[in-house]
């Protein structure tokens, strides 16, 4: 049994997109953007497995389900669905797959057609396959997403279905086939509260019931343990971490996913958990280069070995730094509310009142007060050198895939050295 | 079992069979919602009117349309003469009673409308729906090509396309169905663009739904309330449109449509004085137009009856 390929692996899977070049672009020849949405994800969901993706929105996740249900084509790497890869399927291969591998949306409302009735809708993906015995199995199905009796349902259409029975058809209909494997995007996140809860426990009934692997698909981690065994955390188009999920939300290892953590509503309004600040939105996925993708964000970024300098003031020149390499600085605007706006010297105070909050000390502050000047006097590039040459962090580098022994992966520079995951790192938020 | 049991067995199934077809019901279930405004259902009320006079007006005809009506008591024959009891609606110059040319010509409009509204829904949707979906360079050639149809003058490309299939009651529908379908097609892609945006889109096409399969299932009834709309306007454009060919004299001028009737009213030089000639025709036309148009504007309260179900239903859920 263990020698038998996993149900569904997904190997260095990348998905990038070009973004639309217009005709100025092409007249100065420039190179079209990548975006980046999906970028070496590897993931594996075995038999009765049940696997969840967890990020924010714009993390590639959803691209991630679309690549794997077919409808975008990998720019790299591969999908193998029992130890079959995607990219070399044939039409009966195609056919099979996708009655095996079933999805369903995070939208309730346009998840289905406002034209058909449940039975019609129902039906549907049995017809496709040209399966008989139509009745019945709608029937049952609809009794195992607990909408019974079917018969009060089988001639609704969706208008007359409240937000949780819609998505219980819509598990119907992915369960309808008897797949393999069910891909489910947010199917809970439209949902109100009390009714998440419930589909989330039919849901986790039906894989146990019906031996379906579920690859579960949020934003929201404190659904995750309703579903899913294991969790990969991603962000911007990588996978930053991946463990047991039990583990994870106990522990959480990467700063982003310990972020995730903490952003979670504790109950207990007398528990004081430590919250550990993210700010911002992460950025878009353009261009994204070499380096740790969390690093504009992340409250935990590594200063050089050698280099005396308190976290939070690090974090803003490391912020700064990212911002000036994107272009992304404000200074047209700070240099419209100076007095005389030919001053550079006012320019670089006001630029490092706008960007920084925190002193700095001895060189770190003259390297950066020299950077600043050089700024103000309009030569961007020996900022960014002068910063780089003091500031630069193990950060921007890649980092790699560290794993133990028990299946516990983080990509972070923290880890980097003896892959001691186990030893927490020392907190060094402020 | 008997063949005439076998029959009487499956019949009322197959009844029922189509009255519950996908694309019947939606269609009888679309028209129930807009009949339920009473200015859309009166509208409705007209254009049924004008579809039945557009059946049983030749049989209703007192007189024959080329009878020359002659005065009872000097023999002489009538022209334009003003309504009276035995010509209602009076006669033209030539004699004919007008009333009858009236009902006989409600059937070529009724005709144009149809067929003429037939073809600018068919060929509109189609090539909406085909660039819409299938995207790429398919749906580049198809609406640069709609926008090209779209620069065409209506009324000299008309004249100039008829001069080439030949000047004929039916040619005139057909140019006009060719030229007319261009407006439909832009909206009826914009709405495809839309609903093949949708969960239930990709979900079928993830579950392994062919494309045509797509199209017809999911595709064509959630535009069809838009293509409706397009049908009644493009009925009204129709009959208009062949009235001005007509007025020009590049549509058969035998063919005793209503926009003949005004043509030949105009020709004879007696239009001002002879106003029962040319003013029922004309109310005709316009109260036609004017329904489809309106009718088609209870459009509009289908989209907002799913908008509100919509709003319900999140408040529900
Ligand atoms: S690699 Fe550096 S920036 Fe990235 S998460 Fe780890 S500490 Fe933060």
């Amino acid at each position: 049994m263990s020698n038998d390929p996993p149900l569904l692996e997904i190997r260095n899977l990348e998905k990038y997109f070009e973004e639309s070049s217009n005709v100025l672009d092409v007249l100065m020849r420039r190179e079209p953007s990548q975006i980046q949405a999906v970028d070496d994800v590897s993931l594996t969901l075995e038999e009765n497995d049940s696997a969840a993706v967890i990020g924010e929105s714009g993390c590639g996740k959803t691209t991630l389900l679309l690549t794997l249900i077919g409808l975008h084509d990998a720019t790299g790497g591969d999908i193998y669905y029992k130890g079959q890869p995607v990219s070399e399927f044939d039409k009966s291969d195609w056919r099979e797959y996708r009655s095996n591998v079933q999805v369903i949306f995070q939208d309730p409302f346009n998840s289905l057609d406002p034209k058909m009735t449940v039975a019609e809708s129902l039906k549907e993906p049995l017809k496709i396959h040209g399966i008989g015995d139509r009745d019945r199995r709608v029937r049952e199905v609809l009794e195992h997403v607990e909408l019974s009796p079917p018969e009060k349902y089988l001639g609704r259409k969706p208008a007359n279905l409240s937000g949780g029975e819609k998505q219980r058809v819509s598990i119907g209909r992915a369960l309808v086939l008897e797949p393999d494997v069910i891909l489910a995007d947010e199917p809970v996140s439209m949902l109100d509260v009390s009714t998440q809860a419930a589909v989330l426990n039919t849901m986790k009934n039906l894989i146990d019931e019906f031996g379906v692997s579920m690859l579960y698909i949020s934003h929201d981690l404190s659904t995750v343990s309703y579903i899913s065994e294991v969790v990969n955390v991603m962000y911007l188009g990588r996978v930053v971490e991946s463990a047991p999920t039990e583990q994870i939300l106990a522990d959480p290892k990467h700063p982003y996913t310990e972020a995730l953590v903490s952003a979670i509503p504790v109950p207990d309004p007398h528990y004081n958990r430590e919250r550990t600040e993210m700010s911002g939105a992460p950025r878009d996925p353009v261009d994204l280069g070499e380096g740790c993708r969390f690093r504009d964000r992340c409250p935990a970024v590594i200063p050089p070995d050698d280099l005396e300098i308190p976290q939070a003031a690090y974090r803003e020149v490391i912020a700064f730094r990212e911002r000036l390499a994107r272009d992304d600085l404000t200074l047209d605007r700070v240099r419209a509310e100076l007095d005389d706006s030919t001053d550079t010297d006012a320019l670089a105070a006001a630029l490092r009142e706008e960007y920084f909050d925190h002193d700095l000390m001895g060189e770190n502050d003259a390297v950066l007060d020299t950077a600043l000047s050089a700024l103000a006097a309009g030569d961007g590039d020996r900022a960014g050198d002068l910063l780089r040459g003091r500031f630069e962090s193990v950060c921007e580098q890649t980092p790699a895939d560290v794993t133990t022994d028990d299946e516990w992966t983080v990509a972070c520079h923290y880890y980097d050295d003896d892959t001691q995951i186990e030893e927490k790192r020392v907190p060094t938020t402020d | 079992m008997s063949l005439r049991g076998r029959l009487t067995e499956t019949t009322p199934e197959r009844v029922s069979g189509v009255t519950d077809s996908y694309i019947v019901r939606n269609f009888v279930g679309a028209l129930g919602i807009m009949l339920r405004d009473r200015t859309t259902a009166f509208y409705f009320a007209i254009l049924v009117g004008v579809t039945l006079l557009g059946v049983v007006g030749p049989m209703l005809a007192p007189y024959g349309i080329q009878e020359t009506q002659y005065n009872a008591a000097t023999g002489q024959v009538l022209q334009a003469a003003g309504p009276s009891v035995a010509h209602p609606l009076g006669t033209t110059f030539a004699g004919y009673d007008v009333l009858s040319r009236l009902l006989v010509g409600a059937r070529p409009t009724v005709i144009t409308g149809l067929l003429g509204g037939a073809m600018i829904l068919s060929i509109g949707t189609a090539v909406g729906v085909t660039a819409g979906y299938v995207g790429g360079r398919t749906e580049t050639v198809l609406m640069r090509f709609t926008d090209f149809v779209y620069g065409v003058p209506l009324i000299p490309f008309g004249i100039v396309l008829i001069t080439f299939l030949g000047v004929g009651f039916l040619s005139s529908i057909v140019v006009i169905g060719l030229i007319l379908w261009r407006g439909g097609a832009r909206v009826i892609r914009a709405q495809t663009l839309q609903v093949k945006q949708y969960p239930f889109v990709r979900v079928a096409k993830a579950t392994g739904a062919s494309t045509p399969r797509i199209i017809v299932k999911h595709i064509l009834p959630n535009v069809a309330p838009m293509a409706i709309f397009f049908l009644s306007l493009g009925v009204g454009y129709a009959i208009v449109l062949q009235a001005s060919l007509t007025f020009l004299g590049v549509a058969d001028p035998f063919t005793p449509s209503w926009g003949v009737m005004i043509r030949n009213a105009f020709r004879s030089g007696y239009m001002s004085e002879a106003w029962w000639w040319s003013i029922p025709p004309g109310f005709l036309i316009g109260l036609t137009v004017l329904s489809t148009f309106m009718f088609g504007r209870g459009y509009e309260d289908l989209v907002n009856e799913d908008a509100e179900s919509a709003e319900t239903e999140a408040v529900a859920a």
